[in-house]
């Protein structure tokens, strides 16, 4: 017996039509899969905590959908969350969530597997269970509900979610999430605590409940122990070696209504092994691995032909670190050149290379150029080895204007470990001297876009240690840095991160599991969608925490002893701690490190 | 065929449940990525930002399903209509089907120049007292009650200040005759 549908056609006829964009939750895109449920030996859910714009963008969806439905006998589907204005109707009328392929109730599945991508989506992790009427704690949920699993790039530190679900997956899913669905496929009927304790089995499943912390009475843990025979002391994330051999789909579900990243993505590298310290993505994601210029052109091909997609985006964590790219540009732009295919860059690093790649890309020189100097002297940027001097900025930025573009976007964080007034200043001193310059090449028309985010320390990096300056800091920062660029403000757009939203991204990223309980709380209190501003409430947080007896401070503005057990200490992204400690000692004394593969030797960061 | 440099044609496609859901920018998107899944040499404008050369006819309004959807395509080669038609449908969902496609000249007016009238259908959750409906450009064309006692009202607008609008004949019936709101609304015809 199989569950009736969720919703039939008189819900696409009323109900749907009362709702903001209703069509994102139609399904039946093209290259849609859907199989019959009649026929499949084990469901899955591959579900989004965001809405279907923000999921349908993502690359690790799509990888997966494809792989999982490759697989005999096993049926994988979507789900995403509603806007508030369906889910508050889907509550009314006891309209569970449902997966875009069969209409079919979430909780009817046999696995529910989540994307964790962002700390402000834990509300919309409960959201998602809720709306499925599933219970939220792993200890809750009897054996009638599906297993609840958990992948993506906030994974490496899951704890303050962590007991939301039954088994975690520590890295890349191309051949260990097939691990996983085929051990459960395979155990179906079993209780789940056998299936759970066989999951753990596999490396780089790391299951939370088989794990017992303890802490000092200061809240500071004092033990992070497995209880299970199953569990590794510290768990490893997987990862594939080789990306041409890797699954990558020929074919990807073209959604009607433009999503975030409306493209082909064709990601042409994985890992960057530059090592900007602040940066996560640039540790958890190593080591650097390249596609083939074969392969990609292989892809972009099959791609462009079974999705009619107008543009292919190269994606990549630095798109010139690729050994080929000019190559790849190229041989793209001459082969799609008369079906009208764009072929975009994500983001470029300061340098001639650079502007020269994208000169030779039609679509950036329209839409303008995004560089990301991060920091605005050379101290805070060989603080932060971001490996890039002001001289090199002025430079890239003078061939950026000769070159014709006349709007050019810049990055830059403030809050950066060891930042002073004159790092501050710095960015008004780099910018003020580029529209200088900028404006003798192309005019008075010359515009910079400003956009400046408040640095926030990610756990499994160099800066993991450090506490995070206060939202009032910050903002005190923004009237400073806007008043030593009152002068241009005609020629300059600035806008800036919500401080308190970037307070408790801090204070998420490297929360415990105690956390899970503000988690819930602030749930219950009607928080979701933190990552939209228009929902996202600072006090509703704050009475949350205050109600469990719980301090932001102790997570977001508290410098951690390098003895410290931290919360993720058991769960590793293949870079040994020592090197993040040498990392960090090696940023006081302002000391390079180099790329590991232009660099004579390898860096012992422990990865490979 | 005699030799040019541009080919129009005019296509009628379905818009069946659920791509009723689907907005006008949402359609210009769609039949973009269709064309070129198909191989099928569409036309662009000149210029900074090449466009394919789509014309549409009235957007339908977002939630009314439709057996008549026109749109004009331009190519830069001649197809056989029922070629073009067979091509185009292997690349688009069953629900939004074309049925129909006819070479015109490039000199015919728009689609939207050329209609003279929609007929819609309404249905109703019930046997509705229908005592006469005086509507200005709106003509009864037909009503019948089916078997599950669903009634179907067939109307045709010709005026131009509700032609692409139907949810606007709700408004205006009087509240007192208790229709209730239709459980779909259809668009069947385009009258040229």
């Amino acid at each position: 017996m199989y569950p009736p549908k969720a919703v039939d056609d008189s819900f696409f006829h009323h109900n749907i039509l009362k709702v903001t964009k209703p069509a994102r939750y139609m399904g039946e895109e093209w290259n849609v899969i859907i199989k019959n449920p009649v026929r499949s030996s084990c469901s899955v859910v591959l579900g989004f905590p965001d809405l279907y714009e923000i999921g349908m963008s993502h690359l690790g969806l799509k990888i997966l959908y494809d792989i999982l439905n490759k697989l005999p006998g096993v049926r994988a589907e979507r789900a995403f969350v509603p806007w508030p204005d369906l889910g508050k109707m889907m509550k009314e009328k006891n309209i569970p969530l449902y997966t875009l392929e069969n209409k079919l109730p979430v909780h009817s599945f046999d696995v529910v597997g989540l994307s964790l991508q962002s700390e402000m989506n834990y509300t919309n992790v409960l959201y998602f269970l809720d709306l499925s009427g599933i219970p939220f704690r792993s200890e809750d949920r009897g054996e009638a509900f599906p297993l609840i699993l958990a992948g993506g790039a906030a994974v490496y530190n899951p704890e303050p979610v962590s007991p939301f679900f039954d088994a975690i997956l520590l890295g890349e899913g191309e051949e260990a999430m097939v691990d996983m669905i085929q051990t459960i496929s395979a155990m179906k009927g079993q209780k789940k605590s056998d299936v759970i304790r066989e999951l753990a089995s596999i490396e780089g499943v790391y299951v939370p409940s088989f794990y017992q912390v303890e802490y000092f009475t200061n809240g500071i843990i004092s033990k992070i122990q497995p209880k299970e025979k199953q569990a590794a002391p510290i768990v490893q994330k997987r990862w594939v070696d080789d990306l041409d051999r890797a699954f990558y789909p020929d074919k990807i579900i073209v959604p009607y209504i433009a999503i975030v990243h409306d493209r082909i993505p064709l990601e042409i590298t994985r890992g960057c092994t530059r090592g900007c310290r602040f940066c996560q993505a640039g540790m958890i994601y190593r080591p650097h691995r390249e596609r083939s210029l074969e392969k990609i052109i292989d892809l972009a091909e099959k791609l462009v032909s079974s999705t009619g997609y107008e543009e292919i985006s190269l994606l990549s964590l630095s798109s010139t670190d690729h050994s080929q790219i000019e190559d790849i540009i190229a041989d793209l732009s001459r082969r799609f050149e008369s079906k009208k295919v764009n072929i975009s860059l994500p983001s470029l690093r300061m340098n001639a290379f650079s502007v020269k790649i994208a000169q030779s890309l039609q679509r950036v020189r329209k839409s303008g150029l995004t560089f990301a100097p991060e920091a605005g002297t050379d101290r805070l940027r060989r603080i932060i080895n971001k490996g890039l001097t002001d001289q090199e900025i002025v430079f890239t930025l003078e061939q950026v204007f000769q070159g014709g573009w006349d709007d050019v976007k810049l990055y830059f964080m403030i809050g950066l470990p060891e930042e002073k007034e004159d790092d501050l200043l710095g960015i008004a001193r780099l910018v003020t001297e580029s529209l200088k310059m900028g404006k003798k090449i192309v005019g008075k028309r010359l515009n910079i876009h400003l956009s400046i985010s408040a640095f926030v320390p990610k756990p499994h990096t160099p800066f993991q240690w450090i506490s995070q300056e206060s939202p009032e800091v910050l903002q005190d920062k923004i009237d400073r840095l806007h008043a030593g660029l009152y002068k241009e403000r005609r020629s300059i757009r600035m806008n800036w991160s919500d401080f308190q939203e970037s307070r408790l991204e801090a204070v998420l990223a490297r929360g415990d599991r105690r956390l899970s309980r503000v988690i819930e709380r602030v749930y219950q209190s009607g928080q979701i969608m933190d990552g939209w501003r228009e929902f996202f409430s600072f006090d509703r947080w704050k009475k949350a925490f205050y109600e469990e007896g719980l301090d932001m401070n102790f997570y977001s503005h508290r410098k951690r002893e390098i003895s410290e057990i931290l919360p993720w200490d058991h769960l590793s992204s293949g870079v040994r701690k020592d090197y993040l400690i040498e990392e960090w000692m090696k940023s006081q004394m302002q000391e390079f490190t180099p790329m590991c593969f232009t660099s004579e030797q390898c860096l012992q960061c422990g990865v490979c | 065929m005699e030799k040019a440099d541009r080919y129009r044609y005019r296509c009628r496609h379905l818009k069946l449940i659920p791509f009723h859901l689907l907005s006008q920018l949402d359609l210009t998107r769609f039949w973009d990525r269709v064309l070129r899944r198909a191989g099928i040499p569409v036309a662009f404008s000149q210029g900074f930002n090449p466009r394919p050369q789509l014309s549409f006819g009235p957007a339908t309004a977002t939630g009314v399903v439709s057996r008549a959807e026109y749109l004009d395509i331009t190519l830069r080669e001649p197809y056989e209509p029922n070629q073009l038609q067979e091509l185009i449908n292997g690349q688009i969902p069953a629900g939004m089907k074309v049925v129909q496609i006819e070479l015109v000249s490039l000199e015919a007016p728009s689609i939207i120049k050329a209609l003279r009238g929609i007929q819609y259908t309404y249905v109703f959750p019930r046997d509705t007292d229908l005592i006469q409906l005086d509507l200005e450009d709106i003509e009864v064309l037909e009503r019948t009650l089916q078997p599950n006692n669903e009634f179907m009202i067939s109307f045709l607008f010709t005026g131009k200040n509700i032609l692409y609008n139907p949810f606007k004949l709700i408004e205006m019936i009087p509240t007192e005759l208790k229709w209730g709101n239709p459980l779909r609304i259809m668009k069947e015809e385009c009258i040229w």
